[in-house]
């Protein structure tokens, strides 16, 4: 490969825009990445303080910190806070930083689009939390507060904010299928010479995949949402059945759009681990083939499943078997994936840097979460478990101990390749354990309390549920403040420390770590040529 | 020369016409990848209308 070009192209940017105009104007890679990441950032920590109401109020039985009311809209905006703000930007960020600089290419296809697609979500997200901020002050009636999923009838029974919450997620649609086209068609479009399908890393892969995903649901979940608003302010009767309408519908073409949405939430952090594993395991990544199809397969059956969320609301004999035994193989290509993470470290020269520490927790937590899916596949189980703690317990041990761990593994990871200097070593390793240690004392406790009939969305509770709930609370304020300690460190690298090398990690491969560290704003201005030594998973690692 | 800018793209593509032919494919299979997506929306809002009637 030649990467002299490469490697001296950042002295004609003395010239580069400064200040506001530099973020808001700037159609870069890797710029864009880092204003996604951070409003990511800024919306978990936001997120997480909504949790943090939710878990003091739940401290004790009894109403004693907020009314219900509020305590409803807390639960409705940390998710969509959370899904929508934290975790889906969160993996674009990555997508926009990492993608190009995998494949080789110089910046996305369609660098002004990728501006908009950024700057679209700002927005997005002062419509939404406009009613629940000005509720606070007395002006009108708060946030909306019927759970994320929206349900008619009682989404449309409360004041008018859920107009609010509607175009908030028409604006946060557009802007995930934005990015979601830029991705794909800079993956098939801007590939470096060299740089085939099979060749390309997991992230890359598990990226295209996903891409797909939202273009395929997205417009469901605006469509759905666009019907809702018809129904509430038009006088149309899509959903309401004194009108001719359907309330199931609704619940049918939102899970339609949900179940995806949790893979397109999950496979990237699939890919990130993948990338991981071979580095610090030193060694390739074991059935890169067998990979990429179990993703794809996965993306294939996220389709299919989309019922298992509706198993109490009453179906034929035959749908419930189908969606029970559909969503039990989903467990066959995810099982595919965790024996190749396990025969990837194999016999490795294994170490455990932070990113690591947190690709390991990431295996095993979130394999608790499946198993605890598996649980919930099976229907007469289901009738016992929806819409209970268990529930809660399972989707958080998916998406905090799965997804957000894969963030923080991929954060950890490509940090000292954003910002040229290496993260404080110590206080990632006390961060990982004190998130692990604390996360699991948050989120186990809630099988139990599922399991004992605690139901989910309450604000009060019976008082045989109070130990385990306390506990649960501790944890998550351990958690909470854990989190704190991330935030430092990000900073901290930022601003500077030890340099890092262009590789960074010894075992690290890839047409990334052949770049500077930090890398150049403009990188493969010429396209390298990509051959298998330099792909992770080419079985010529020195 | 890259700045950048909006203009940075395009003075990345206008220096390299495989670069431009790249970003011309890509604009293409936007298009259609945006269709499919509009297609998807009307499809459902129509499912809808077709329950409801």
């Amino acid at each position: 490969m030649s990467h002299e070009t490469t490697l001296n192209q950042d002295e004609h940017h003395a010239d580069h825009p400064t200040g506001l105009a530099r973020w808001l104007f700037t159609t870069n890679h890797k710029e864009i990445g880092t204003l996604y990441l951070v409003f990511s950032l800024a919306m978990f920590l936001l997120g997480g303080a909504m949790a943090m109401v939710i878990r003091a109020e739940l401290f004790v039985p009894g109403l004693q910190m907020v009314n219900p009311e509020f305590f409803n809209q807390m639960t409705t905006m940390h998710a969509l806070v959370m899904i929508f703000g934290a975790v889906m930007p969160a993996f674009v960020g990555l997508a926009n930083w990492m993608v190009p600089l995998m494949i080789g290419a110089p910046d996305m296809a369609l660098p002004r689009m990728n501006n908009w697609s950024f700057w679209i979500l700002p927005f997005a997200f002062t419509i939404l939390l406009l009613p629940l901020v000005l509720g606070l002050f007395g002006i009108g009636s708060g946030g909306p507060a019927s759970g994320w999923t929206l349900y008619p009838p009682l989404s449309l029974q409360g004041g008018t904010n859920i107009a609010f919450v509607i175009f908030a997620i028409h604006l946060m649609g557009i802007s995930s299928i934005m990015g979601a086209i830029n991705i794909i068609v800079t993956i098939l479009n801007m590939r470096a010479p060299g740089m085939t399908l099979l060749r390309m890393p997991l992230f890359v892969w598990t990226w295209l995949i996903t891409g797909f995903l939202l273009i395929a649901v997205m417009p469901v979940l605006a469509g759905a949402v666009t019907m809702l608003l018809t129904d509430r302010f038009f006088g149309t009767s899509f959903f309401n059945a004194a009108g001719g309408g359907d309330p199931v519908m609704y619940q049918h073409i939102f899970w339609f759009f949900g179940h995806p949405e949790v893979y397109i939430m999950i496979l990237p952090a699939f890919g990130i681990v993948s990338e991981i594993l071979p580095t610090f395991s030193r060694k390739p990544l074991f059935g890169y083939t067998s990979m990429v199809y179990a993703t794809a397969s996965i993306a294939f059956l996220s389709f299919i499943v989309w019922a298992h969320h509706m198993f109490t609301v009453g179906m034929p004999l035959g749908g419930n078997i189908f969606f029970m035994y559909a969503t039990m193989v989903i467990a066959v290509p995810t099982g595919v994936k965790v024996f190749n993470w396990v025969s990837t470290m194999w016999r490795g020269s294994m170490t455990f840097e932070t990113p690591m520490l947190f690709a390991l927790g990431f295996i095993v937590l979130f394999t608790i979460g499946g198993f605890s899916g598996l649980m919930l596949a099976i229907v007469p189980a289901d009738f016992q478990y929806h819409d209970t703690y268990f529930v809660v317990a399972h989707f958080h041990y998916v998406l905090v101990t799965g997804a957000v761990f894969a963030i923080m593994a991929g954060v950890y990871y490509w940090l000292p390749k954003w910002t040229g200097y290496m993260y404080n070593e110590k206080l990632g390793k006390i961060h990982f354990w004190a998130s692990t240690i604390s996360v699991n004392v948050l989120f186990f406790p809630q099988h139990y309390l599922g399991l004992a009939g605690m139901p989910r969305r309450i604000p009060d509770y019976a008082v045989q549920f109070a130990e385990f709930n306390m506990i649960s609370s501790i944890g998550g304020f351990a958690f909470g403040l854990a989190q704190l300690i991330f935030v430092y460190i990000v900073w901290q690298a930022a601003r500077g420390g030890e340099r890092a090398t262009g590789q960074v990690w010894e075992g690290a491969r890839g047409l990334e770590w052949t770049v500077p560290s930090p890398a150049p704003l403009h990188t493969f201005d010429t396209p390298p040529k990509v051959d298998d030594s330099v792909t992770a998973h080419a079985d010529r690692l020195v | 020369m890259p700045t950048g800018s909006f203009e940075e793209s395009r003075a990345l593509g206008d220096g390299n016409e495989q670069h431009r032919a790249r970003r011309r494919r890509a604009i293409r299979t936007a298009l259609v990848l945006a269709g499919v997506v509009l297609l998807i929306y009307l499809g459902f809002i129509m499912k809808g209308v077709l329950n409801a009637a």
